[in-house]
C-alpha cells in the first residue's frame, strides 16, 4: 500500500497544477485527519483502498460525466509515478468536461423536479468554466442582473416558480440552505426546534412581493418585486399572525419605513403608464441574499454537505435537506470546517471538489475484505455504490462500445479543445438513451422498463453490432481469445480482466465460435449490462 | 479467489446456461410453510382497475344528479336496479347494473388545480419536497404483485395529451414503476431485437447475470441484487407481448367495447386483469369542460356508460369482477353554478366517485350533497378515506407502514379510514 501523506507532499510541487487548486492538497489532509480521527473514536477500521483503475473510474464519472477511454485507463495503470491520482484529479477538474457534467449536477440540485431547462444548464456551464464563485452563482440566480440575454439565464430558477409563493421559499431553502421547511408551514415541526411557522412564512416574506412583470402588450416578461405587500397566517392554535421578515437561523430583519417621496410616487406612476419595470426602493430579495451571506454557516455548509453526498455517496447531515440542530453531521467538527473554509476561500467550488476527490475517504474500495458485519453508512469506511446518472450511463455506454479513437490522457489546450468537442459529440449519440434510464435517487431502484430497453431496443443493438471499427468488430478480429479478454474489459469496465474473467471469455468465445461477430456483440451486451457497469463502485 | 473455486463457480455457470437453454428452471417454487407465501396465496388473483376520468368528470351529471335545481343542468335522473338509487339520465347501462356498483357523493378534496389535485387523489396526500408518495397504482403494484410473475405488476394506459401524467412510484421506487403505454398500445421494447435469436439472447442474460454476481461477491448490495432481478423479468415480460394483441379477441366483443382508444385500453385492460396482472389504469381524457358542460359530458358520459358496463359484465361472465376492483375516479368534481359558458369549472367541494366488484356492496350510497350539490351534508370523506376504501376493498391493510429512512408512513393517511358504507 502507499502511504497517502507521502503521495500529498509530491503532488505539491505538480508542474501542470494550476495554482487555484493548491489549497485542495492542505484541505484533503484536513479532511483526513478529521475522518480518520473519528474512525478512531468510534472503533472501526475503514475498507482497503481502492485500486488505481477503481479510482480512475470513480473520478473520472464524478468530475467528467463518463467512464475512462481504453487509452485513459490503460496509460493511468502504466503510469509508476506515486503523484498520479492527485494530479488526475487536478487535472479532471480543471479539465472541460468538469462544467460540463458539473453543470448537469447543479442543475438538478438546484432546479430539482424542474431541472432540465437548456438556458439555465448554459448559464451554469459558463458559470463553471469562468470558475465562478458559489456565492455568485447565489447572487445571480436570486437576483441578477438579468440586463442582457446572457444574464438572463440565470433567472429560470425564480421564473419557473413565479406562480407559486411555497415552491420558491422551498425551493430556495432546499437548493441554497439545505433545509426542507415543508412541513413547518402547517404546523411547527415535530423533530425540530428551531424550525416554527415563523420561520416558514418568516422566509416565505421574502418571495412574497416577486412576481412576474410584464411589460406593455405582455411583452418584456421577467421577474419582478413589488413594492408592498405582507403576509399573514394562522398558527395551529388559530391565532392569526403577521409575518415578521425572519431567516432560517431565526435572525429577523426590520424593513426600513417606506417614505411618503413626492418623486417617487411619480416615477412609479410613469412607469405604471409607460409599462416599464421600476424596483422597489427596498428589495426584500436582495435582503435575503444580504442576510444568509452575512449568516454565511447555512449557505457554505449546504454546499459542502451538497458536494460530500454526491462525491462519497451521502451527506455528512442525511438527508441533505435536513440540515438542523436534532440532525447532527456524521463526523464531528467536519462539516463545519470545510463550511468556514469555502467562505473564507471565495466559495471555490473547485478547490473543494479536488479536495474531496484527494481524500483518503474518497478513495476507499467498495468492497468490504473483512469478517464480520459492514460499517454503517454513515461512518464513511466503505465506498458505496452510487448508481450512474441516466447520462453518465448513457454516455460510457457510447464510449464504451465505440470505435478506439479517443485518447483523453494528454494535456494541453489543443487536447483539451478537443476533449470539450469529443464530450460534446459523445452526448450528441447518447441523447436518444438517457430518457429510458433509471434516474439516480435516493433509494434506487431498477425497473423493468430499463431492463427491456438495454435488452430489445434498436438503438442499443445498434452500438453493440460489429461495425466498422467499434468494440465489437475489434473483438471479433482479435484471434486470440485472452486478448479478447483483455481487450473487453479495459474497454467495458476500464481494468485488466481477473483470471476467472479470461476463462469465462474463452468459454464464451469457444462456445459460440461459430459466428465469432455474434460472440463478440454478445459479449459485449453482457459487459454493459452487467452491475458493474451500471455503478459507481 | 483460489482457482479450485474459479472452475467450480465456471461450471456452473455453464450448467445454468445449459439448463436455461434447455427451459429448465427452479423458479417459481417456494416452500409451502414461508408465511409470506401464504399472505401471497390469500390475496392472489386480486386486482384493482382504475378508470381515470381526467381533467375532472361532473357528479352533476354522473353519480349525483340534482333535476329541477337551478344547479341541475337539462339532464333527467333515472332510477336504477337498486332501490332508492338515482343517477344521470346518461347512464341507462349503469342504471341496470347498478346492484355491482357503489357511490360516494361526499368528497371534499379542497385542493381544484389538475396537476396538484391528480396528485392528491393517486396518493392522499399533498405533496412534500423531500418525500415523494408513490401513487395507489404502485402501492397495489406492490401489495397484490406474485412473486416471478411473468406479466407486469401495473400498466397504465394513456394515450392524449392534456393532463398527460407518468405514474408516480414515488419513494417505492423503480420495481413497480408502471408500464406506461402512451405511445401506441403495445409495450416498448418486448420484441426480441432483430438479429438475436432466442437461444443467444437467453444465453447472454446468463452472463450478464453472471458477472453481475461475480461483482456482488464481496459486496452482497441490495441494489446488485435488484437491478438483477429486473433483468430476470425481462423474458417472461416478452411473453406477454400477445395480451396487448386484440386481434385475438371476437370482433364481436371488440364491437361491443368500441374501436375507440378508450374502448380499447379498456379491452385491453380486461385482457391483462385475465392474465394475472394486479393494477391496471386506463385514463380518458378530457373531461375539463369549461364550455359546453353539458355537450361534451353528453358524448363523455355516454361512452363511459358503454365502456364502464361492458366492462363489468364482461369481467363478471369470466368470473374476475369478484376479485377485481373498478374504481372510476377524477382529480376533482365541477361546479354546481354553470357559469357563462354554460360549462362548469373546477370544483372539489362535493363531488362523487364510484366502486364496483371485488370487496364492495353494490347498490350502495355513501353521503350527500345539498339540495343544490354546493356543499357535503352528510358523510364528508377525503382523498386519503378513498385510497384507505381502495386498499380495505382487496384487503391490504391501509394502516400498515412502509418504512422510509426513520419515518414510517402508512399507505393511507394516518387521520383517513375506510368508507365502510360501501364495502361489503
Amino acid at each position: 500500500m502507499f502511504g497517502w501523506p507521502l503521495l500529498l507532499l509530491v503532488v505539491g510541487g505538480a508542474p501542470s497544477a494550476p495554482a487555484r487548486l493548491d489549497g485542495a492538497t492542505h484541505l484533503a489532509a484536513k479532511i483526513d485527519e478529521f475522518v480518520e480521527r473519528h474512525w478512531l473514536k468510534i472503533g472501526v477500521r475503514p475498507a482497503e483502498p481502492a485500486d488505481d483503475a477503481t479510482f480512475l473510474r470513480r473520478a473520472t464519472l464524478d468530475l467528467a460525466g463518463r467512464i475512462p477511454s481504453r487509452r485513459e485507463a490503460q496509460a493511468f495503470a502504466q503510469d509508476p509515478s506515486a503523484g498520479k491520482r492527485a494530479r488526475t484529479i487536478r487535472k479532471l477538474v480543471d479539465g472541460p468536461e468538469f462544467s460540463m457534467h458539473f453543470a448537469n449536477v447543479f442543475d438538478e440540485s438546484i432546479q430539482g423536479n424542474r431541472s432540465g431547462d437548456g438556458e439555465f444548464l448554459a448559464w451554469l456551464r459558463d458559470g463553471l468554466q469562468a470558475h465562478k464563485p458559489w456565492d455568485q452563482m447565489f447572487r445571480e440566480v436570486l437576483l441578477g442582473p438579468w440586463d442582457t440575454g446572457e444574464r438572463k439565464r440565470s433567472d429560470r430558477f425564480l421564473a419557473r416558480r413565479l406562480a407559486n409563493v411555497d415552491e420558491l421559499t422551498n425551493d430556495t431553502s432546499r437548493a441554497f440552505f439545505g433545509v426542507d421547511v415543508t412541513c413547518a408551514k402547517c404546523h411547527d415541526h415535530p423533530l425540530v426546534d428551531n424550525w416554527k411557522q415563523d420561520h416558514y412564512y418568516g422566509l416565505s416574506s421574502f418571495f412574497n412581493r416577486t412576481y412576474e412583470f410584464k411589460g406593455k402588450d405582455n411583452k418584456d416578461s421577467r421577474v419582478g418585486e413589488k413594492e408592498a405587500g405582507e403576509i399573514e397566517f394562522v398558527t395551529r392554535g388559530g391565532e392569526k399572525r403577521k409575518a415578521r421578515l425572519m431567516f432560517l437561523s431565526g435572525e429577523v430583519v426590520e424593513e426600513p419605513p417606506t417614505c411618503d417621496d413626492a418623486r417617487l410616487a411619480e416615477q412609479r406612476e410613469r412607469a405604471k403608464k409607460d409599462g416599464t419595470y421600476l424596483p422597489p426602493a427596498f428589495s426584500r430579495r436582495e435582503q435575503l441574499v444580504r442576510t444568509a451571506l452575512e449568516q454565511r454557516t447555512m449557505f457554505s455548509r449546504s454546499l459542502v454537505n451538497r458536494l460530500w453526498a454526491y462525491l462519497v455517496g451521502r451527506g455528512l447531515v442525511h438527508p441533505i435537506d435536513q440540515m438542523h440542530s436534532a440532525n447532527a453531521p456524521a463526523v464531528p467538527g467536519l462539516l463545519e470546517w470545510l463550511g468556514d473554509d469555502l467562505a473564507d476561500n471565495g466559495y471555490d467550488i473547485a478547490r473543494l471538489v479536488a479536495a474531496i476527490c484527494t481524500s483518503r475517504v474518497y478513495a476507499l474500495a467498495s468492497h468490504w475484505p473483512y469478517a464480520g458485519t459492514l460499517p454503517a453508512p454513515e461512518q464513511f469506511a466503505l465506498a458505496p455504490l452510487r448508481p450512474l446518472s441516466p447520462k453518465q450511463l448513457a454516455v460510457s455506454v457510447v464510449l464504451a462500445t465505440s470505435d478506439d479513437s479517443f485518447d483523453g490522457s494528454l494535456d494541453g489546450a489543443e487536447e483539451s479543445a478537443a476533449r470539450a468537442e469529443f464530450h460534446r459529440q459523445l452526448e450528441g449519440r447518447a441523447g436518444g438513451l438517457v430518457e429510458w434510464l433509471d434516474p439516480r435517487s435516493d433509494a434506487f431502484q431498477s425497473s423493468t422498463g430499463e431492463a427491456l430497453f438495454m435488452s430489445n431496443h434498436a438503438a442499443l443493438q445498434q452500438l453493440i453490432k460489429a461495425d466498422g471499427g467499434n468494440l465489437s468488430a475489434r473483438l471479433a478480429q482479435t484471434a486470440d481469445n485472452a486478448q479478447l479478454a483483455e481487450l473487453a474489459t479495459w474497454a467495458v469496465f476500464s481494468r485488466r480482466p481477473v483470471a476467472e474473467e479470461l476463462s469465462i471469455c474463452d468459454d464464451w468465445v469457444v462456445r459460440h465460435q461459430a459466428d465469432r461477430a455474434t460472440a463478440c456483440r454478445d459479449l459485449v451486451w453482457a459487459l454493459v449490462t452487467s452491475a458493474e457497469f451500471r455503478f459507481n463502485h | 479467489m483460489n482457482c479450485h473455486d474459479c472452475n467450480a463457480s465456471r461450471r456452473r455457470f455453464l450448467y445454468d446456461a445449459g439448463a436455461a437453454a434447455l427451459g429448465v428452471g427452479l423458479g417459481g417454487l417456494a416452500a409451502p410453510y414461508d408465511p409470506l407465501w401464504a399472505d401471497e396465496l390469500r390475496r392472489r388473483n386480486k386486482h384493482v382497475l382504475l378508470l381515470w376520468l381526467a381533467g375532472g368528470s361532473s357528479q352533476l351529471e354522473t353519480w349525483d344528479p340534482k333535476p329541477g335545481r337551478p344547479t341541475g343542468g337539462p339532464f333527467r335522473a333515472i332510477p336504477t336496479v337498486a332501490t332508492g338509487i338515482h343517477i344521470s339520465e346518461l347512464l341507462p347501462k349503469m342504471a341496470k347494473i347498478m346492484d355491482r356498483t357503489a357511490i360516494v357523493r361526499s368528497l371534499d378534496t379542497r385542493i381544484a388545480d389538475h396537476g396538484t389535485a391528480a396528485e392528491l387523489m393517486e396518493t392522499g396526500r399533498t405533496r412534500e419536497p423531500r418525500l415523494v408518495y408513490p401513487d395507489l397504482g404502485t402501492v397495489i403494484a406492490k401489495e397484490l404483485a406474485q412473486r416471478d410473475a411473468q406479466v407486469p405488476d401495473y400498466v397504465s394506459l394513456y394515450l392524449a395529451t392534456e393532463g398527460h401524467r407518468r405514474p408516480n412510484p414515488g419513494f417505492l421506487g423503480g420495481r413497480y414503476a408502471a408500464m406506461h403505454l402512451n405511445r401506441s398500445l403495445k409495450p416498448e421494447n418486448i420484441d426480441r431485437p432483430e438479429g438475436v435469436s432466442e437461444g443467444d439472447h437467453a444465453d447472454r442474460e446468463h452472463l450478464r447475470e453472471y458477472l453481475s454476481e461475480r461483482f456482488n461477491r464481496s459486496r452482497e448490495a441490495a441494489e446488485v441484487k435488484g437491478y438483477n432481478s429486473a433483468y430476470a423479468r425481462v423474458r417472461g415480460l416478452m411473453r406477454s407481448d400477445t395480451i396487448f394483441d386484440l386481434e385475438q379477441e371476437p370482433a364481436e366483443v371488440r364491437d361491443r367495447y368500441g374501436r375507440t382508444d378508450f374502448g380499447e385500453h379498456a379491452l385491453i385492460a380486461r385482457r391483462l386483469i385475465e392474465a394475472g396482472v394486479p393494477m391496471v389504469k386506463v385514463a380518458r381524457a378530457w373531461w375539463d369542460s369549461h364550455t359546453d358542460n353539458f355537450e361534451s359530458h353528453r358524448e363523455l358520459v355516454t361512452e363511459l356508460d358503454q365502456i364502464m358496463s361492458t366492462l363489468l359484465l364482461d369481467l363478471e361472465a369470466r368470473g374476475l369482477l369478484s376479485s377485481t376492483l373498478v374504481v372510476t375516479l377524477s382529480e376533482f368534481g365541477r361546479t354546481p353554478d354553470i357559469n357563462k359558458d354554460v360549462g362548469r369549472d373546477h370544483f372539489a367541494s362535493a363531488w362523487s366517485f364510484s366502486l364496483s366488484g371485488c370487496g364492495v356492496r353494490g347498490g350502495s350510497v355513501h353521503g350527500k350533497t345539498d339540495d343544490d350539490g354546493r356543499t357535503v351534508a352528510e358523510g364528508k370523506a377525503g382523498p386519503g378515506d378513498v385510497l384507505a376504501t381502495i386498499y380495505k376493498a382487496v384487503g391490504v391493510d391501509p394502516t400498515m407502514h412502509y418504512e422510509v429512512g426513520p419515518r414510517p408512513v402508512p399507505l393511507a393517511p394516518e387521520e383517513s379510514a375506510p368508507i365502510e358504507t360501501v364495502l361489503a
